[in-house]
């Protein structure tokens, strides 16, 4: 396994880094920009929502690329299949590209934040960790990524199972379509939960369920799947 | 002795396309020749011998003197097969053979022997996404062979390699099988299989109709293979 990351990160990073470069500028000027509008969000639900989302945004955006190398191409390029036949298992294989891209996403995503809070504090907008409350940053540095990173997760997954590139396409769009649809039902419940219930403990709560449930449906259905589902 | 034993193998896709009853055997010291034409079924066989798919009935076994056989002990080149073209041919084939678990000590220079002998050892540092086909195809070929496995399954190897990279190749491989180990190879290229090959068998529209001693046919392999395939057509 250890091998098998350390290819991942050496092929698609480390080699080839045009991609990461650009999702790092583009991700510095979101999030320089982001920080000023933040601190003008005075309702807290709001604020909250929008942290939540904001991660799960960013990590879905620049995850398409990188899906698309590191799961798409090497299913048609049949370097999936050399690594069945010498012996690795479609979970581990789709467990160290998981891991690699995840673990990729989250430093660009934490090195872009201080970079940004940097540019924005220099700039004289503040910071965006100074905006928010102790368990909105938990929220934002850890739970909101959580759920984005499992969902990217299961995308790879999806991608190795149907093979289909448009995957990756699709499967943004439904999830903001869900999520649009139940916060507009919602809307009345959420008003009563500020009340009754701290929102940030539900976004934990739901991000751990979600996370849960998109990094073991995949183990599970892949220990399942034969081999040759994977080979062109 | 290593073998490679196939009993009665079906598999079908659908309506379209059936592997029918495949008895094949392949024994060390043994560099076979699995030929037929496009879509005959030499690739699903090769993938039900390397585990890739699941027969619907019959068994596959491959063995060593009996023993339960590892993947590890198989070295594998497919059809088409592109290396991992971000890294170097140092770094490719670092991969396998620390998943191979090559002697960390022995890794380098035999790595390094390897690229001498293929004419890459220039190379050795540049991506392989700059290469020829022919050069990626034979870091595919040296990924196979450099962990000195008891078996090599190779898939059309010899497509694109220049003359000269052929002859050390096959060289190898004859030095290989002289220690009972097998060297199994579908090819399209019926002077290649008479010439290189020691035995042969040919694939028909997933029917297997049998195998042979090169040095047992009478006639060259190409006649012996059209009259073959001749007398299934009608």
């Amino acid at each position: 396994m250890k091998t098998l990351i350390k290819r991942e990160i050496k092929e698609f990073y480390i080699r080839e880094p045009r991609s990461i470069i650009i999702a790092f500028v583009v991700l510095t000027y979101l999030f320089s920009v982001l920080i000023s509008e933040f601190s003008n969000i005075q309702m807290p639900l709001m604020k909250t929502l929008m942290i939540y989302i904001l991660p799960i945004a960013v990590f879905m955006l620049f995850s398409s690329t990188l899906l698309g190398r590191q799961f798409h191409q090497e299913i048609i390029e049949r370097k999936i299949e050399i690594l069945l036949g010498i012996g690795y298992s479609s979970s581990q294989i789709w467990f160290a590209k998981t891991i690699t891209l995840c673990l990729t996403l989250y430093l660009l995503f934490t090195i872009n934040l201080v970079f940004a809070n940097i540019i924005s504090f220099y700039m004289g907008n503040g910071t965006l960790l100074m905006s928010l409350s102790g368990i909105q940053i938990i929220v934002f540095l850890i739970f909101a990524p959580l759920t984005g990173l499992s969902i990217v997760a299961f995308m790879g997954f999806l991608l190795l199972i149907t093979k289909d590139a448009a995957i990756v396409r699709y499967v943004p769009i439904i999830l903001f379509g869900i999520m649009l649809f139940i916060f507009n039902k919602l809307d009345g419940a959420i008003k009563i939960l500020i009340v009754g219930i701290n929102i940030n403990l539900v976004i934990i709560f739901s991000s751990i369920i979600i996370s849960i449930c998109f990094i073991i449906i995949p183990f599970i259905i892949l220990k399942a799947v034969k081999k040759e589902r994977f080979i062109i | 002795m290593n073998k490679i034993q196939l009993s009665r193998v079906n598999k079908c896709f659908g309506d379209k396309f059936c592997l029918k009853d495949i008895n094949l055997e392949v024994n060390g010291g043994e560099i076979f020749a699995f030929i037929g034409a496009n879509g005959s079924g030499k690739t699903t066989t090769i993938r039900i011998i390397l585990g890739l798919m699941e027969q619907e009935s019959g068994y596959v076994n491959i063995s060593n003197g009996g023993k339960s056989f590892s993947p590890k002990r198989i070295g594998l080149v497919l059809e088409d097969e592109k290396p991992f073209e971000g890294l170097t041919p140092l770094e490719y084939l670092d991969f396998f053979t620390t998943y191979y678990s090559v002697n960390t000590k022995e890794k380098k220079e035999k790595i390094i022997n390897v690229l001498k002998k293929f004419s890459l050892y220039e190379w050795r540092n540049k991506k392989i996404k700059h290469f020829s086909k022919g050069m990626k195809r034979q870091l595919t070929i040296a990924k196979a062979i450099l962990h000195e496995p008891d078996i090599i399954i190779m898939d059309e190897p010899f497509e694109g390699i220049s003359p000269e990279i052929r002859k050390i190749i096959k060289d190898m491989l004859r030095e290989f099988v002289n220690n009972q180990k097998i060297v199994f190879l579908s090819t399209h290229n019926l002077d290649e299989a008479e010439n290189f090959c020691s035995s042969f068998g040919i694939m028909k529209n997933g029917k297997f109709l049998g195998k042979w001693h090169t040095n047992d046919i009478n006639t060259s392999l190409e006649d012996f293979y059209f009259d073959k395939t001749k007398e299934l057509l009608y």
